[in-house]
């Protein structure tokens, strides 16, 4: 999905912008940055160990009574966080797996002790879930590593779904939903820029964790345990009104043409038959988003997401399975009998 | 950056773009992708100014050509418009709408199949529209015979519903070459083992030492058979993530009756879970890695023996020992020490491959 290394450096070089003769060189440097990016189920295995040690660690600090009370034990996590901080960015965890899983570790123990410590202590939740949201957006701008970054945009959306609980926004749910999907489409949409710039390392953990949180987030809501009753009617909506316009900006001037208009009716239409089914548009966005970023991973999010989605569908009370049944029906004709027409119009 | 601008043409040029030396001439960091990771690795290399690192993400990471997401729309749409239309016919045969008839039921679904199968059949296996349409017959084999049990009361989650799902769609796998079909095939082989394990013997399979086991040495023969015919044939089980299914499969029953053995000591042979898993992972690391660069068998591999040891650590540390602050600490430490030094292997493993 993407074009060699060597083809960008070169062109670089007829650009001015790098000497061709060092491309062999760049082409090496190159090559080692993208085997040292761990493949996801690296990943994955690091960060379930980690959640494993920290556990652990957080039981022992508790049974010595390690651990100050209120609001000593949220400074006591500040202080553990800063030194893992430290510790990962420190020369020594460069070429160190355990000091890197052991700062990991023990930035999930600061925020267990952060989050345990402002909630005894201020016994407030919009205070305890704003503190946890700086943290987290601290971890994601200076904590030099892609797991915890990654997690700490999961936690953030989090403390954003606790301050909509607390405070009673209708559809509080939805709306912390849309604001992570609205933070995952613009850092997608924008991936180039944003890697150029202060933070590029935090970019696609970033990116993943929102994009990761929002479906997990529409996944709970279909699933209510929080007895909010969503209709999914605002998650829908908004889908919806964000893939048109992801569709109108990446037809360009072809949106006038017929394949352009039908594009877009296409999209308008699946939007009203899948008003009570917002999953189907949410796989439909981290699918266009995924293909323009050139990342299979979200791809692979997307079709899984959809295949988890239409099961929890299945078992929601709030549609009859008849009319879900037309519904779904509707859309997969909707949607075979466009690509028919597309192909009979080149 | 949209189809049509400046940028998008560039970037269509740079997949387009034919390379200026002869392709035998290429060597292996030809092929490195431009990715993101590849490119900030350049960042801090003497002779890179920001406006080459800005220059280099807008010509790798700016959207695609205008073909190909006409040929994503395509695909899209298919795969899509399928898996609607098909989970809108296992909705609708679930609803159980007693207007439509017996009969009305029972033909619907039928004519579902036979349409899918028929079209599969006239548009050819080797095209995309041909293999989807298979698939679709494939999955509504299952409610239709499940719709046969809710008329004839013969039972929906009957073990051997599962059994002749799986054999009326098995030419269908062997015809199709298709990994989702293959996946499918090997789903319900494992349901249908569960079921008749539950129904047939009475006992809660997840309980029994000895269902794992013969689970295990049933999915390996099936991924030893899957190793065979890659070798073989590379077409007929390309993808693979079948592979990678089976043997995360093969590991898990493997691990399962390893950690009751541990912690429970009451089965007929408690060491056998450990001996089977001993077992993958010496095929796996001494007879697969050398030949296969893939790294999900060896990362998978390495998580089924750190759970192992992590729940022996844990009879010792925490069970039978007094000092527990301490076995809770040498736990967590332990934990760590495990995941970096599998993380290390793996990274060591996929720079040298």
């Amino acid at each position: 999905m993407r074009p060699p290394l060597v083809r960008v450096l070169r062109r670089l070089g007829r650009e001015g912008l790098v000497d061709l003769e060092a491309v062999s060189g760049l082409l090496a440097v190159g090559d080692q940055g993208e085997r040292h990016s761990a493949p996801w189920f690296v990943r994955l295995l690091v960060g379930f160990g980690a959640w494993v040690a920290s556990g652990f660690l957080v039981a022992f600090l508790f049974m010595v009574d390690l651990v100050p009370e209120d609001l000593g034990a949220a400074l006591f996590g500040a202080f553990v966080l800063a030194g893992a901080g430290a510790l990962r960015r420190s020369p020594a965890a460069e070429g160190s797996d355990f000091l890197q899983q052991s700062a990991l570790a023990g930035w999930l123990v600061g925020q267990l002790m952060v989050v345990f410590g402002m909630a005894e202590g201020t016994d407030s939740p919009p205070v305890t879930a704003g503190v946890v949201l700086l943290v987290q957006v601290a971890s994601m701008a200076f904590f030099a590593d892609a797991v915890a970054r990654f997690l700490a945009s999961g936690f953030a959306v989090a403390s954003v779904l606790a301050l909509m609980l607390h405070w009673k926004v209708p559809q509080g749910d939805e709306v912390a939903f849309l604001l992570s999907a609205l933070g995952a489409g613009l850092i997608w949409w924008h991936r180039p820029a944003l890697l150029a710039g202060r933070f590029p390392q935090a970019v696609n953990p970033v990116g993943y964790g929102l994009v990761f949180s929002a479906l997990a987030l529409l996944a709970l809501a279909l699933a209510d345990p929080l007895e909010q009753h969503p209709s999914g009617i605002l998650a829908s909506t908004a889908l919806s009104a964000g893939v048109l316009l992801m569709a109108w900006c990446l037809l360009g001037e072809r949106r006038r043409s017929g394949p352009g208009l039908a594009v877009l009716g296409l999209v308008l239409l699946l939007g009203l038959a899948t008003s009570s089914a917002p999953g189907v548009m949410a796989a439909v966005g981290t699918l266009v988003l995924g293909f323009r970023a050139g990342e299979r991973g979200l791809l692979a999010l997307a079709w899984s997401f959809l295949l988890f989605f239409l099961a929890a569908f299945y078992y929601n009370l709030e549609v009859p399975l008849l009319e879900k049944s037309g519904l779904l029906l509707a859309s997969g004709a909707l949607l075979l009998g466009l690509r028919a027409l597309l192909r009979r119009c080149g | 950056m949209f189809p049509g601008s400046k940028d998008h043409v560039v970037r269509g040029a740079m997949m387009e773009e034919e390379p200026e030396d002869n392709a035998s001439q290429a060597g292996e960091t030809d092929l490195v992708p431009a990715t993101a990771e590849a490119i900030l690795a350049l960042q801090d290399q003497p002779g890179v100014r920001p406006e080459a690192i800005r220059r280099a993400l807008e010509l790798a990471l700016s959207p695609p050509p205008r073909e190909a997401w006409a040929r994503f729309l395509d695909r899209t749409l298919l795969f899509l418009g399928g898996l609607l239309a098909t989970s809108g016919v296992l909705f609708f045969v679930a609803s159980n709408w007693q207007a439509l008839g017996r009969l009305g039921r029972l033909g619907l679904i039928e004519a579902a199949v036979l349409l899918a199968a028929l079209g599969s059949w006239r548009l050819g296996p080797e095209r995309l529209a041909g293999q989807v349409l298979l698939t679709v017959a494939a999955a509504l084999t299952g409610p239709l015979l499940g719709v046969y049990g809710q008329i004839y009361q013969t039972g929906a989650d009957a073990w051997n519903l599962f059994l002749a799902w799986g054999l009326l769609i098995l030419p269908w796998v062997l015809v199709g070459r298709n990994p989702v079909l293959w996946l499918l095939l090997l789903g319900l082989g494992n349901l249908t083992a569960w079921l008749a394990w539950d129904q047939l013997a009475g006992t809660d399979p997840w309980d029994s030492a000895s269902f794992y086991l013969w689970m295990c040495s049933a999915n390996s023969l099936v991924w030893l058979a899957g190793e065979t015919m890659r070798r073989r044939n590379p077409g007929a089980l390309a993808r693979s993530w079948v592979i990678r299914v089976l043997a995360a499969l093969c590991l898990f029953y493997a691990a399962v009756p390893s950690w009751m053995a541990l912690l429970e000591s009451r089965f007929e042979g408690p060491w056998l879970g450990p001996v089977f898993l001993a077992a993958l992972l010496v095929a796996i690391f001494r007879l697969l890695r050398p030949r296969d660069p893939d790294l999900f068998l060896p990362a998978a591999g390495l998580a089924a023996a750190i759970s192992v040891v992590t729940v022996a650590a844990s009879r010792i540390l925490l069970e039978e020992s007094e000092a527990e602050e301490a076995g809770i600490l040498l736990m967590g430490v332990l934990v760590l020490a495990q995941v970096a030094g599998a993380a290390a292997w793996l990274r060591r493993a996929g720079r040298s491959s």
